[in-house]
């Protein structure tokens, strides 16, 4: 794994590990990858589930602030999934290079087979040309220029 | 006479050369078009990303927290969109590899017969035949050049599309946990009132039908993504049989082949489900 790779994931964890640890949970878990985060925000919901269940037979004074509790609670497990989207990104990111290189590469054959097939359009062009001048006709002779025209630039493009 | 004669032959001899070379990429091309439209699709990425818009419509939510939760989500989506185009792009590239009419020099070899009939009288329609027959043979060695390139390809960016694949496969499993938590952020405000004593009949009732409307939305939400997480896992899945459709041995050609075929029907109505319960 690059070391720039390894140095964000190292970031992640630690970040995945301050969150955890002021948010009181106690788990003892090395939040490294992208299913402890998972974990992590599973429990905050189930956590959050329980205060609202609290809340429903608490006293009508207590409920807001078990509800608002709650409600913290659940918006920390949609950081956590953000969190979460940007540690797979960051795991996937060395193949992402690999794959950018090589499909740069396959374009290139692509344009390679086009040029070949340009060639012999370009080669046609120039007969059909030598065949106006010799039978010397104007308008075939121009009509076959402008046609050799458009095949060269289609070959500068390729 | 006997150069007319192998003129003759010339015709048939290209034919059966182009057969016996030819390895049935249609399959390949077909289901690498379609596999691309289904990967380079970002709705259910978006869908994620526009949790914030859906919750600021609650009432009493932390406003603060909106803004940050939208503002990550924007950066984040930018980098899955990345990686969708990516791996459109690496599907349209197979495509592009796979197709017959990359390597079909009929036209250009027509153009140039014409031309040479032109400059030359003497050159009669049973010269000109001939001539685009052995002309028409550099299409060989162009389809053996794209095929020995495709299955290069192919296996190169084996393991690195398996892992992008992966990739998606886990933002899907988190898209889908997400919206789940989300859903339960939008809910809890109708359940609370409805598990209320003193809440009137009457407010209860239009709570349960705002709470089923809520949870039907979600419903098609989570519909969305989860077809969306078994298109992906399916093209992960036919990866290797499209990496075994290059080859030219028999069966398994032909099981590659209708595996493909399969996979491209399901994936065809799987992106028609994701564009209908994602656009609601």
């Amino acid at each position: 794994m690059p070391k720039a790779n390894k140095t964000v994931k190292a970031k992640k964890a630690t970040k995945a590990k301050a969150t955890a640890k002021t948010r009181g949970l106690e788990k003892a878990v090395a939040l490294t990858s992208v299913d402890d985060l998972l974990g992590l925000a599973t429990d905050l919901r189930a956590a959050a589930t329980d205060l609202d269940a609290k809340a429903s037979t608490a006293p009508a004074e207590d409920k807001p602030e078990l509800w608002a509790k709650a409600d913290d609670l659940r918006w920390q497990a949609q950081d956590i999934y953000t969190e979460a989207a940007e540690l797979a990104l960051s795991e996937i990111a060395p193949f992402v290079v690999e794959v950018v290189t090589q499909t740069a590469d396959a374009r290139k054959v692509i344009k390679k087979i086009d040029k070949i097939k340009n060639v012999i359009e370009i080669a046609g062009d120039l007969v059909h040309i030598a065949a106006a001048i010799t039978a010397r006709k104007v308008g075939p002779l121009k009509a076959w220029l402008k046609e050799l025209k458009s095949d060269l630039e289609q070959y500068r493009k390729a | 006479m006997r150069l007319a004669r192998v003129l003759h032959v010339l015709p048939y001899l290209v034919v059966a050369l182009s057969l016996s070379a030819c390895v049935n990429l249609t399959a390949v091309r077909d289901y690498s078009t379609t596999a691309g439209s289904v990967v380079s699709q970002t709705d259910v990425a978006a869908m994620w990303t526009g949790a914030a818009d859906r919750l600021a419509q609650l009432p009493n939510q932390p406003q603060e927290r909106i803004a940050k939760l939208r503002a990550d989500r924007e950066r984040v989506f930018k980098e899955i969109t990345k990686v969708h185009n990516l791996l459109g792009e690496y599907y349209l590239a197979v495509a592009a590899l796979a197709a017959d009419e990359l390597v079909k020099v009929d036209t250009p070899i027509q153009n140039l017969a014409d031309g040479v009939a032109e400059l030359d009288s003497a050159f009669n329609a049973e010269d000109k035949q001939a001539f685009i027959s052995v002309a028409s043979l550099l299409r060989l060695p162009l389809d053996a050049y794209r095929q020995r390139e495709l299955k290069k390809f192919l296996l190169q960016t084996r393991e690195p599309v398996d892992r992008l694949l992966t990739g998606l496969a886990k933002l899907n499993a988190i898209y889908e946990q997400s919206l789940q938590g989300e859903r339960e952020i939008a809910e809890a405000p109708y359940r609370r009132y409805l598990a209320e004593a003193t809440t009137p009949p009457a407010t209860k009732l239009l709570l349960a039908r705002s709470l089923r409307e809520v949870s039907a939305q979600y419903d098609d939400y989570l519909r969305a993504v989860r077809t969306y997480s078994s298109s992906i896992q399916l093209i992960r899945e036919k990866h290797q049989a499209m990496i075994a459709a290059t080859s030219d041995t028999g069966e398994l050609l032909a099981n590659a082949v209708a595996q493909l075929r399969q996979a491209q029907a399901s994936l065809r109505e799987a992106r028609l489900a994701i564009k209908q319960a994602s656009g609601k």
